[in-house]
């Protein structure tokens, strides 16, 4: 088997992250799991797994059908289980009855070792959920101090999820070193800030939140620090970079969309102030609301030129501040200090939940904030 | 030593007041959470008991917790900011036994679109309330399933709520459940619900609303609006099925399953209100012996229909809750 099949690595770019965080020296701990906790681990891996997890009960397997039997074995439900090989997980996850008879063996957590392809993970996440994992959240071992992240837990019966994550979209270069799957609410992610209401976006390197691919809408929402009554004005502002030409055949996927006073569920009752660029030129915005259904309440085009320019920015930078003001009585819609669009409605609570509506990659979000004033 | 015990619930869904009184008088410390009446935040009070070996038992839906609420249920937590699911509660009180004692008899083991199944496992008893054939095999061994009876059935005192010695002595003894409160709260308001009802609600008719936040604002219009003689919430439903020849539901509400289980005819009142018409039908079809009466353009149900349904008196399948079994799987 190669070497990183055994590491549980499939893609060039895995090798690679692996190789440098091995060259950084920051390999991944084992976790403080307690030492009444059942191991099981592949017979390759029994020595290394000695030293990782002394005085613990180490349970070597060859294949999923050696855990299985192991775990039917148990006389009582175990609080801790760790997987410790990655390809005893991907064998448990391919087959549901494996994963329901982990989860009916365990009556806290399972410890994973992460999965870092994003459909892997996505597709794992579901199978635990319809196993009757409450929460599957990461377990970041290389940060200081180690932290949990992006906790899914299942909002329809067939495994799919919903989550919390200290950003608003999969971070670019922060791999999950461990999962753990719990059976109960884990206590550790209550604080996370955003929800991903759905999709799965990106935030690059420099901060920038877009959705994961051309043709894929997310939506994600935080809670102010701040209390939730409003003052005078709830300020939500965002730094918007556009990829510029934009596709010509599908305008659709140059939408952004900072959101105010949201509410939910799902995909309503929140406001919207939108910036599109139908054309290569041109930039078209509009202030929305759904309380229901979606309102076009406002709308107004204007030269992309001119909102570079006017905002401070040159062209070839792409981008300007955009900003939603909703005040008691009216909402604003405001590029650099310039207010282009402005109503009145007062249709939704002004609630301090906020957040961005993005579909596709050409426009992307960067340093989204609330403020009062 | 008897060991504490911690029950959980929420408004009509906390079925479990006989139960903690049953084990109170024979001499368990019990702390009762009906999240329908506690105001502030239990987490603190539930974590003083995480190292005292508490027994847990609840007949709530154990994975509708605060955060799956949020997002799928918002007016749930608007209503009950204090809520905390079973999931939550194990969670932070760390019980070191777990007991499942269902509310509904339409779908006792959980809701579908929540799938409670997968999480049942997490129980260390299940208090079935008739016999389910394949559930011990779905749990694993780890969990034991009993047939407990159903928990509103309480051998000592039935029929004995002072409530129904004021309905009509009239026969048929016709009894009204409301269900969906909520959507007609919403929808119509206390008076327009009560307007609604208005066809069905006559004067030999007994009418119950299900325990629930402000409930009494809609009782109060029913009184007034209408010549039904209401029943309290909180009068136990069993008590009003025992003393009725025929129940009425709109919606497919557990009562009419009950009603049917305790061998009294059941109609449903089929309309489009908060669930489609199809809906209802396909959550009752396991109940065939259930007539249905159509209730789109609010009219009274025809006595023929009512001579129908009581010619035909289903079979009574349930029995009274067996408080020993709790007290004898405590003491194991």
């Amino acid at each position: 088997m190669p070497f990183s099949r055994l590491l549980g690595l499939r893609s060039a770019k895995e090798i690679f992250n692996w190789f440098r965080t091995a060259r950084d020296g920051k390999c991944p701990d084992a976790p403080p799991v307690p030492e009444s906790s059942l191991v099981l681990c592949d017979v390759q891996s029994v020595t290394r797994t000695q030293k990782e997890f002394p005085s613990r009960v180490i349970v070597a397997c060859r294949d999923c059908r050696d855990c299985c039997e192991a775990l039917h074995a148990l006389a009582s439900k175990q609080s801790d289980i760790v997987f410790v090989s990655a390809s005893l997980v991907e064998q448990m996850i391919g087959q549901p009855g494996a994963v329901q008879t982990l989860a009916q063996s365990c009556s806290g957590r399972v410890w994973l070792p992460g999965i870092r392809s994003e459909a892997d993970a996505n597709r794992a996440r579901q199978e635990l959920h319809r196993a009757g994992f409450y929460e599957v959240a990461a377990f970041n071992t290389l940060a200081h101090p180690a932290r949990f992240d992006r906790s899914s837990i299942p909002i329809y019966p067939d495994g799919r999820f919903q989550m919390l994550a200290s950003a608003p979209g999969v971070q670019e270069g922060v791999p999950d070193e461990w999962w753990v799957a719990s059976r109960l609410p884990l206590q550790e992610t209550e604080c996370l800030p955003w929800t991903w209401i759905y999709g799965m976006g990106k935030v690059d390197r420099d901060g920038f939140f877009a959705a994961g691919n051309a043709n894929e809408q997310v939506l994600a929402v935080r809670h102010s620090d701040s209390r939730d009554e409003l003052q005078d004005a709830l300020r939500i502002q965002a730094t918007v970079s556009c990829l510029l030409p934009p596709p010509q055949r599908n305008s659709m996927a140059c939408v952004g969309s900072l959101v105010g006073c949201y509410h939910g569920p799902g995909d309503s009752h929140m406001y919207l102030a939108m910036v599109e660029l139908p054309a290569q030129h041109t930039a078209q915005f509009s202030l929305w609301k759904n309380v229901g259904d979606w309102e076009q309440l406002q709308t107004q085009s204007f030269p992309l030129s001119s909102i570079l320019n006017g905002a401070g920015m040159t062209t070839s930078d792409n981008s300007f501040q955009l900003v939603l003001e909703i005040t008691r009585e009216e909402l604003r819609l405001i590029v650099g200090s310039k207010c282009l669009l402005q109503i009145v409605d007062q249709s939704l609570p002004r609630k301090t939940c906020f957040g961005a509506r993005i579909l596709g990659t050409q426009i992307r979000f960067g340093h989204i904030e609330l403020s009062q004033r | 030593m008897k060991p504490t015990v911690i029950t959980s619930g929420v408004d009509s869904e906390y079925v479990l007041g006989g139960l903690a009184s049953a084990l109170q008088a024979a001499g368990y410390g019990v702390h009762e959470l009906d999240f329908g009446v506690i105001k502030h935040d239990v987490r603190p009070f539930l974590e003083q008991f995480s190292q005292a070996g508490v027994a847990y038992v609840t007949s709530a839906h154990t994975n509708l917790t605060s955060r799956l609420a949020t997002s799928i249920a918002p007016h749930l937590i608007e209503k009950y900011p204090n809520y905390l699911s079973p999931l939550e509660v194990m969670a932070h009180l760390k019980p070191s036994r777990t007991f499942y004692v269902p509310h509904d008899l339409l779908s006792p083991f959980g809701d579908s679109t929540l799938d409670e199944y997968r999480f049942l496992d997490l129980y260390d008893h299940i208090l079935a309330p008739f016999e389910v054939p394949d559930l011990q095999s779905r749990l694993g061994k780890h969990t034991r399933v009993h047939v407990a009876g159903w928990i509103k059935y309480r051998a000592d005192s039935r029929d004995s709520h002072p409530d129904l010695s004021l309905g009509s002595a009239t026969t048929p003894r016709v009894a009204v459940f409301l269900s969906f409160v909520e959507h007609f709260q919403k929808k119509f308001g206390a008076a327009g619900t009560a307007d609604y009802f208005k066809p069905i609600l006559t004067p030999n008719v007994r009418v119950k609303l299900p325990v629930w936040h402000g409930i009494e604002e809609m009782e109060r219009a029913i009184r007034d609006r209408t010549n039904a003689t209401v029943v309290s919430a909180r009068c136990p439903s069993t008590s009003l099925i025992d003393q009725s020849d025929i129940v009425l539901c709109n919606g497919a509400s557990s009562i009419l399953a009950e009603s049917i289980l305790s061998g009294v005819p059941a109609i449903c009142l089929l309309d489009s209100e908060a669930e489609p018409m199809e809906t209802k039908q396909e959550k009752l079809k396991h109940f065939p012996q259930i007539v249905f009466h159509d209730y789109q353009a609010q009219t009274a149900v025809p006595s023929s229909l009512i001579d129908a349904s009581l010619s035909r008196k289903p079979t009574r399948q349930l029995t009274a809750f067996d408080f020993k079994l709790v007290e004898r799987l405590l003491r194991e």
